[in-house]
């Protein structure tokens, strides 16, 4: 097995990517804003029939954090609706230990997580794997952990990606080629842009909304370089910055925000997001008969869909 | 080929750094006899412990035989040198190892291969030593000006993440006993974070317009600066900037640019020189200009009266 999970997409032609971000649980009373939040999940997974739910983080974020999640699990499994997880910035604000986190996520029947190995940075690193129809690996689904705020000289940023981390996948894939042959092609998913995300907004080669200031490590680790050196990703997802949703071809790869989830409630002292800013997922169809050509377009609730790259299924 | 070199540490190193020689475009001897000449002068004008070339020492068809020539130069003076390469120097040799064996058949230049598997050429440290053999500055030679051709992507690509690889592992080698001593680093091609530097305010010297980096940040500089014993890095490319700085505590710092062939007329876009530092055991730094007129400037780029 080429991931903590696979896939096999058999006769399908496409996988089919739902990202959902920024989900901001707080409570599961029923006057919340979870069940706008949750009813917007059952419409997407309905309306669009994704084969993954990605989660890029802050799924929740108060002193309840670990119920929310253990809530969210429990939804997820009832629905079964296959999901993997990234951490945000905000679930380990109230200190729950991640093992706690960890434990109900791996104990859920549809949640495919792993902490990752210990000695890297970061508690949610781990490949899934995906199968064309003649089983060979054509697709690795990269989950990163870039949320633990780094002291560099005693200067204190948000976090990068590190190079454990780059070493570590970068060796991963080395190995999945080894065992498994060339011809993969890399998505990573992780919540925190990376600084080329800015590079990209200011050649202005963006298209898509950016509602809002790119929120972005000050240090630049070369991560972006490094996907570059593994020659095979073809695209990279986050999150974080709830009022943005552009994409953009950065020297052949595609930088992509997802779609913010959450109806988290301001009026209830929550995350001042956009409230008229419509909720949603971001799409992303794996080709399996070109798998260099990644497809993506947003579901907006209600059903309204945004193509941007390539053609809306 | 010797990594080490004994310094004196009763008073502080000088360090005198060469930049972007150009020597022999298309051959021009003008432009080549008065570049030689500045470097004659400022060798024996500031008595160096060690001389640095951060890159693009030449840039014609004839890269070989100038190589040769300034190697003699260069060896008359029997002062140990560095070198790493720029983006020009290979411009014109199909194996860059042509240039490789001259400059290590020189019997004053330090350069070499401290592992050969990664990226480029002239990826090395040098070892500066007390009497006793104890450690003072560790110097990191790191080739960012080699080309990465990544698919997909047009420009200017130079450098890799093998060289913080390389950087890690063979610190962690070095360190191993003890860490008290100061690691500064060499590359010809600025890195991203040097015109941060400049955007924070703070700088001295002058700046030429936009730095010219390569277009893809491979987070050398983040590697650098996540080792606290790094002091700072020098770099040389841009010509007419040479200013220095500070990001995140790692001092950053262009040399002058000292050939006269700066553009392809051979006309001088900045009065050429070189960059002496005075760098105590303590890391401690003093750095002003020996220009070609034979006079100084501070490190403001001001006439020193």
């Amino acid at each position: 097995m080429a991931g903590i999970r696979d896939f096999h997409m058999g006769d399908n032609r496409f996988f089919k990517i739902a990202q959902i971000t920024d989900i901001h649980l707080s409570s599961f009373r029923n006057e919340g804003p979870e069940q706008p939040t949750l009813a917007l999940i059952e419409e997407i997974a309905e309306a669009e029939k994704p084969d993954l739910f990605v989660c890029t983080g802050d799924l929740a974020w108060r002193h309840d954090t670990v119920p929310c999640i253990r809530e969210f699990a429990r939804f997820m499994d009832e629905k079964k609706l296959w999901w993997t997880f990234a951490y945000g910035n905000h679930e380990r604000d109230y200190g729950p230990p991640t093992r706690v986190i960890e434990r109900i996520l791996k104990e859920s029947e549809y949640c495919i997580f792993d902490a990752g190995p210990v000695e890297i940075k970061g508690q949610s690193n781990y490949v899934v794997g995906v199968y064309n129809r003649n089983e060979r690996l054509r697709f690795a689904v990269w989950m990163l952990d870039n949320c633990e705020y780094t002291e560099i000289r005693g200067h204190r940023t948000e976090a990068y990606i590190d190079s454990t981390q780059i070493d570590w996948f970068t060796e991963e894939k080395k190995r999945l080629c080894t065992e498994y042959g060339d011809g993969c092609r890399s998505v990573f998913f992780f919540h925190i842009p990376l600084p080329e995300y800015q590079e990209a907004l200011d050649a202005g080669v963006t298209m898509g909304n950016c509602g809002e200031k790119i929120c972005t490590t000050e240090v630049n680790s070369g991560a972006f370089a490094a996907m570059k050196e593994m020659g095979d990703v073809i695209g990279v997802f986050v999150g974080h910055d709830h009022t943005n949703d552009f994409v953009a071809d950065w020297h052949g790869i595609k930088l992509c925000y997802g779609r913010v989830t959450g109806y988290c409630d301001h009026r209830r002292g929550g995350y001042p997001a956009n409230d008229a800013f419509e909720r949603g997922a971001r799409i992303i169809l794996l080709d399996q008969d070109n798998v260099d050509k990644l497809q993506t377009y947003l579901y907006i609730a209600g059903g309204k869909v945004i193509p941007q790259i390539g053609e809306a299924q | 080929m010797r990594n080490t070199v004994t310094i004196d540490i009763s008073r502080p190193l000088r360090l005198l750094q060469l930049s972007d020689l150009h020597l022999g475009l298309r051959y021009d001897q003008k432009y080549r006899r008065l570049t030689e000449k500045l470097v004659r002068d400022a060798i024996e004008g500031t008595k160096p412990d060690i001389i640095v070339i951060t890159g693009d020492l030449a840039w014609c068809p004839e890269t070989v035989l100038i190589y040769s020539d300034f190697c003699a130069l260069m060896d008359s003076y029997n002062i140990p040198w560095c070198f790493c390469f720029g983006n020009h120097d290979r411009d014109y040799v199909k194996d860059p190892r042509a240039l490789e064996l001259v400059l290590e058949n020189s019997a004053t230049c330090l350069y070499h291969n401290s592992d050969e598997s990664v990226f480029g050429y002239g990826n090395y440290f040098i070892r500066l030593v007390d009497g006793e053999g104890k450690l003072v500055h560790l110097l990191y030679f790191f080739d960012n000006a080699w080309p990465h051709r990544y698919d997909g992507l047009s420009g200017y690509t130079c450098g890799s993440l093998d060289h913080n690889r390389w950087f890690r592992r063979s610190y962690a080698e070095l360190s191993r006993d003890r860490t008290d001593f100061n690691v500064w680093a060499f590359v010809h091609i600025p890195l991203p974070e040097f015109e941060n530097a400049w955007n924070e305010g703070g700088c001295v010297g002058s700046k030429n317009g936009k730095n010219a980096c390569a277009r893809i940040n491979t987070g050398l500089f983040c590697t650098l600066a996540e080792n606290k014993h790094v002091k700072g890095i020098f770099c040389g490319h841009d010509h007419g900037t040479n200013y220095m700085g500070e990001h995140l505590g790692v001092k950053v710092i262009f040399g002058r640019t000292t050939g006269f062939n700066q553009s392809k007329l051979g006309i001088t876009t900045t009065p050429c020189g070189a960059r002496v530092c005075d760098i105590s055991p303590d890391g401690s730094f003093f750095t002003f200009f020996f220009m070609e007129d034979g006079t100084l400037r501070n490190a403001n780029d001001e006439p020193i009266q």
